[in-house]
């Protein structure tokens, strides 16, 4: 068995080669460790530096990297994938109450704001989401930030862009090159179904949003608490 | 298992005729976990931290269709290369 010394070496030498990120560094270790392990015991006049060379030979011409972008692919995939399997549990009975909720709410409200003032209202409360997400997505870089590592884990924000499709839609809507700005409130009823569902969608995706933070937040808990206990 | 133990596993079962790289190895692991058919567990082994991979219930199911596939390949290559007289 490696010393504590030659596992921080071994940390070490993964940051020395690109590998920052914490979840990445500890499989690198065991694998570098046990090779090495293996490599003195078949012959013990091997010294702790070279067995370490040798091994990192057997990761090829590009070392650590492959490893590293693939791990990163496979999390965006993880976090894609569960976003759109929580957005669409959403819309099973009985969560479904709160869509119906929040639409037929907004839709009744519609029609008692003052002109001019649905567009402005809808955003307002989109805005207000966005905070709410952006407090929920702060709170985990605080509890990495706490841990003193970084984690792969928690590089998900390309995964999670599609969250602000309702958003972009509502942007394209209010952007559509026309001689007369086209805003919902002047479409009438149509607006305002149209602005209430894309409202509903983006607070359903942000329920969704907030979940996969959750998720993501347990999962490092459940498989580095030595870390987050510290943190905690 | 875990990733130093597969490729050692490998290479044991079939005699030195199968060498798994790191290189090729973890990027698939990864590749398995983020499509969901592979799940892991982290254990303290005293020194350092382990990652455990095991087959999830959509891995088994895939493990299962591509061993009938590499199978039915198998098969296809066979009457192929020696395909039987009528």
């Amino acid at each position: 068995m490696l010393t504590k010394e030659q596992i921080e070496y071994l940390f070490a030498f993964c940051r020395k080669h690109w590998v920052n990120y914490y979840d990445v560094q500890i499989e690198l270790v065991d694998h570098l460790a046990n090779a090495i392990e293996d490599k003195i015991a078949a012959n013990p006049k091997l010294a702790f530096e070279e067995a370490l060379t040798q091994t990192h030979k057997s990761f090829g011409v590009r070392g650590f990297a492959p490893v590293v972008q693939e791990k990163q692919r496979a999390i965006e995939r993880q976090s894609r994938r569960l976003l759109l399997q929580l957005f669409k549990q959403q819309f099973r009975w009985p969560k479904i109450i709160l869509a119906l909720m929040i639409f037929t709410l907004s839709f009744s409200l519609a029609p008692l704001l003052p002109n001019d003032y649905f567009d402005i209202t809808i955003m307002i409360a989109i805005i207000i989401i966005m905070v709410i997400i952006a407090i929920a997505g702060y709170s985990l870089q605080r509890l990495e930030k706490k841990s003193g590592h970084k984690f792969l884990l928690l590089q998900y924000q390309n995964a999670l862009n599609c969250a602000f499709l309702p958003l972009n839609l509502m942007t394209a809507i209010q952007l559509f090159p026309n001689e007369h700005k086209i805003m919902l409130n002047k479409l009438g009823t149509s607006g305002h179904l149209i602005g209430c569902l894309l409202l509903t969608l983006f607070v359903i995706m942000a329920v969704a949003t907030c979940r996969v933070f959750k998720n993501i937040k347990q999962t490092l808990l459940k498989n580095y608490p030595e870390v987050f206990q510290i943190a905690a | 298992m875990y990733g130093y133990e597969i490729t050692q596993r490998v290479k044991d079962l079939t005699g030195g005729e199968l060498n798994i790289t790191e290189g090729a190895l973890y990027p698939l692991l990864h590749r398995l976990e983020g499509a969901g058919l592979l799940e892991v567990e982290m254990e303290n082994i005293g020194n350092r931290i382990r990652k455990y991979y095991s087959l999830t219930k959509a891995g088994k199911k895939e493990s299962a269709a591509a061993m009938e596939e590499l199978k039915t390949f198998l098969q296809t290559m066979q009457f192929l290369i020696q395909p039987q007289l009528s």
